[in-house]
């Protein structure tokens, strides 16, 4: 059972602090929503998590071993996100080639499948797509790669409502045909809110929530009436 | 663990570049004087022979070295998001560039033996040839050590060129901007300075000469010997090897 924890992170871009001595533990075969409103730090805390850029203090494990320059774990995780690390150059085909040989495999029948039904043309160059073809294809990607955790920064940033819903379903189907962790960023919290099991809130940088929806649900209390009387019941 | 699969992915995307450099090598010095020549109906004046023995294909080898060893971001970019170390990447793209060594300086090295030196009369084509040579008596082994020598001088063309381009990488393209105007001019105003003060100087550059005498491998009979020049090529090459993976283990995803 593998666990990834985030511990201690803190991050900062000259003056400003983005992310505050955050620590997190994901657990194996969950799906956790990762929210908070834009510059709470989310993608910050993911491309710590992944690597790509270096906390200013803290560390990331996974099963207790740290992932800075560490292939072993490095090649467990996918971060799909909205900046493009792929050459503009190559085929779309061409990089599931490359990706499967760094990988040692990937599940090319899922992708031409998923392909074919967003309708992608896998010949085309990946810099010639769309907003929406781009994230898609990095979905594809994701979805495809044989890793244990997937991490999606704002997924469906470009999709319209249709390839949106398209997704989702796909993700579920992905999920319970193989189990493994997600990790959804967004801050279109209605859109995941019935997909996940865990949430967690970051706010300025700073872990506000961390808990399974279950338990936030048991929590929250719905106040009904005229206006005046909720504002001042809420007030308390 | 993964380095031979990162050190496959590097070279078969490399290798095409440098196939395509030597093509366009080939176009550039082969087929342009002629179309040229036909268009400005001097064909007469064409010769084949001479552009063969007055090309300086070692010379593009070695520039194509530097200029591709400096673009290191964008593999890194790819990398980074399948998951691979900077220790990985770093191995690889040196494993990489030294079978690119290897390839390049056999080709240097067969074009100059078989084509330049029939064609032209000279054994000069390049310093260890000029220098270095007579202080083997035996010629396989002054072939040998010609390849030895010319390799370390292309590594270290291409290590000052990883140096270079790793060291930019680190910054934004604003701050490379101001970096690559800012070096020259700096760094021209510093030699200039330096000579002068050297020159003015009661040193009168006697330990610079001696340094620069004992590294060329100066001796008073005219043969020099090439050890010294080897030994210090090969630990400017080990130096610049830690700079780099230091420069490697310092990249990140810049925000663009």
């Amino acid at each position: 059972m593998s666990v990834l924890e985030v511990s201690h992170i803190s991050k900062s871009f000259g003056s400003k602090n983005v992310l505050q001595d955050v620590s997190l533990t994901f657990e194996e075969n969950k799906i956790y929503g990762l929210l908070g409103r834009n510059g709470a730090g989310k993608s910050t805390l993911l491309n710590i998590i992944t690597n790509r850029i270096f906390p200013d203090t803290g560390e990331v494990k996974i099963d207790s071993e740290n992932v800075n320059d560490n292939d072993a774990k490095l090649g467990l995780m996918f971060l799909m996100s909205e900046v493009n690390l792929y050459p503009n150059g190559s085929t779309l085909n061409q990089i599931i080639a490359d990706t499967e040989l760094i990988y040692g495999s990937f599940d090319y029948a899922f992708a031409k499948k998923l392909a074919q039904k967003f309708e992608l043309d896998l010949t085309s160059k990946f810099g010639k797509l769309s907003t929406g073809y781009n994230s898609i294809f990095k979905l594809i990607l994701a979805l495809s790669v044989p890793v244990k955790f997937v991490l999606l920064d704002e997924p469906v940033l470009g999709l319209d409502a249709n390839h949106r819903e398209m997704f989702y379903s796909e993700l579920i189907q992905s999920y319970t045909d193989h189990p493994r962790t997600f990790i959804i960023s967004t801050h279109l919290i209605e859109e995941v809110a019935n997909l996940i099991s865990d949430v967690i809130v970051l706010d300025e940088g700073r872990t506000m929530l961390d808990q399974p929806v279950e338990e936030v649900l048991a929590k929250t209390h719905s106040v009904v009436g005229p206006e005046t009387d909720v504002t001042a019941y809420t007030k308390g | 663990m993964k380095t031979n699969k990162i050190t496959k992915y590097l070279f078969k995307k490399q290798v095409v570049i440098l196939g395509e450099m030597y093509l366009v090598t080939f176009a550039a010095i082969y087929i342009l004087p002629l179309i040229l020549s036909l268009i400005t109906g001097t064909l007469h004046d064409y010769s084949f022979v001479d552009i063969l023995r007055t090309s300086p294909i070692t010379g593009f080898f070695g520039f194509f070295m530097f200029v591709i060893a400096t673009l290191s971001y964008e593999n890194f970019k790819f990398l980074i998001q399948n998951g691979i170390s900077r220790k990985t990447f770093f191995e690889a793209q040196i494993t990489v560039y030294g079978l690119f060594l290897l390839i390049g300086n056999s080709i240097n090295l067969l074009y100059n033996y078989f084509v330049y030196i029939p064609m032209t009369h000279k054994t000069t084509f390049n310093i260890f040839m000029a220098a270095y040579a007579k202080f083997f008596h035996n010629g396989l082994v002054a072939v040998l050590f010609n390849f030895i020598f010319s390799a370390l001088i292309l590594a270290f063309v291409t290590l000052v060129g990883m140096t270079i381009g790793s060291f930019l990488s680190l910054f934004s393209k604003t701050w490379q901007r101001i970096l690559l105007v800012a070096t020259p001019v700096i760094g021209g105003v510093t030699l200039i300075y330096l000579v002068n003060a050297l020159e003015t100087s009661s040193l009168k550059m006697t330990w610079v000469a001696d340094l620069g005498s004992f590294i060329l491998g100066y001796d008073r009979s005219g043969i020099y010997n090439p050890f010294p020049m080897i030994i210090t090529l090969l630990l400017i090459c080990i130096g610049l090897l830690l700079i780099i993976r230091y420069l490697f283990s310092k990249k990140q995803l810049k925000q663009e």
